[in-house]
């Protein structure tokens, strides 16, 4: 891959992906070792065009398997995904209230941070979706619905 | 909750997260309790995105780049040196099967050259294994050296320089 074209994808995601990690795993400084080797593994196997429209999901992919081989490793060790979150870094949260939405979005399983997060952050389709989280794609509603219906019964707590 | 979807649901959860809800959009949401209930997360998921830090430090792309060559003349060199390491594997295990195969046969098949050769052999050749197993943990120790510092295991420093 051309060293300027890597560079632009990286400049344009770089930062929101940093955010998705972090987000989902719950763990600030594991997000940078995380995102490292998101990119790593990107120019080792890239995608077939060297686009942004297929580069982003892309990348999105590589991270959230990244984070999900880090829970099931913690899980080995006997940490739970609760556990996990109750680790994040501090420095991730701005203050007092956004803590607060931390400890909130780390009350819901993994895979239910990662719907909402592609969903109503990065905006992605359901069909996009699919794709980076290798689920079904007529499997995507239901699980967004008990994604949603989780997350606004905690916020109702 | 209603699981059932509203053809309004992407506008909804795209505005809803701008915080640019319209009058026909807040028009729609009176009537719509699907979409109420996006509007609702995507606000609260938006303000959540918003609430919180960025990365602290985050590496220049070149770094990236640097580190993925490096990566891949670590991986040319430990394919490179893989035949190197069967071979000698082989030769080892030929030498020993040698030793053993004369020993079985004894010394006398081949006559005194033979045997003569065989008794110089037998005190060489356990040198020769040990050589062979040295030079084998070396290339080991060395491919481990470049498997480390693949992995990213080792001394962080500043994140510059940090190759």
């Amino acid at each position: 891959m051309d060293d300027a074209i890597f560079e632009k994808i990286y400049n344009e995601t770089a930062r929101p992906l940093w955010a998705y990690i972090a987000r989902v795993s719950g763990d600030g400084s594991a997000a940078d070792d995380i995102l490292q080797e998101a990119y790593l593994r990107f120019l080792r196997s890239p995608p077939r065009e060297t686009s942004m429209l297929e580069a982003r999901p892309y990348l999105y992919k590589i991270a959230t398997n990244l984070i999900y081989d880090r829970f099931r490793r913690l899980k080995r060790q006997g940490v739970s995904d609760f556990e996990v979150s109750d680790l994040a870094d501090a420095a991730v949260a701005k203050d007092e209230m956004s803590a607060e939405m931390m400890q909130v979005f780390a009350r819901l399983k993994p895979q239910e941070r990662s719907l909402l997060w592609l969903a109503y952050v990065e905006g992605y389709e359901h069909s996009e979706i699919a794709v980076i989280l290798k689920l079904n794609k007529l499997s995507i509603r239901v699980l967004m619905f008990r994604a949603r219906q989780r997350l606004a019964k905690l916020l109702d707590a | 909750m209603n699981e059932k979807e509203c053809e309004f649901e992407q506008q909804v959860k795209q505005l809803a997260g701008r915080h640019s809800e319209n009058t026909g959009m807040r028009r729609h949401l009176a009537g719509c309790p699907a979409c109420r209930e996006t509007a609702k997360i995507a606000g609260w998921m938006h303000r959540f995105a918003s609430e919180t830090n960025g990365p602290q430090d985050l590496r220049p792309a070149g770094s990236i780049l640097f580190k993925a060559r490096l990566i891949e003349k670590q991986t040319a060199v430990r394919r490179a040196l893989l035949p190197i390491m069967w071979m000698k594997a082989l030769a080892a295990g030929l030498a020993v099967s040698g030793l053993v195969i004369l020993q079985l046969t004894g010394s006398s098949a081949g006559g005194p050259i033979v045997a003569a050769s065989f008794r110089a052999f037998a005190v060489i050749a356990p040198l020769a294994i040990i050589a062979v197993i040295c030079a084998a943990l070396l290339c080991v120790g060395v491919e481990r050296l470049f498997r480390d510092a693949k992995t990213g295991i080792g001394p962080r420093g500043p994140r510059q320089g940090n190759f």
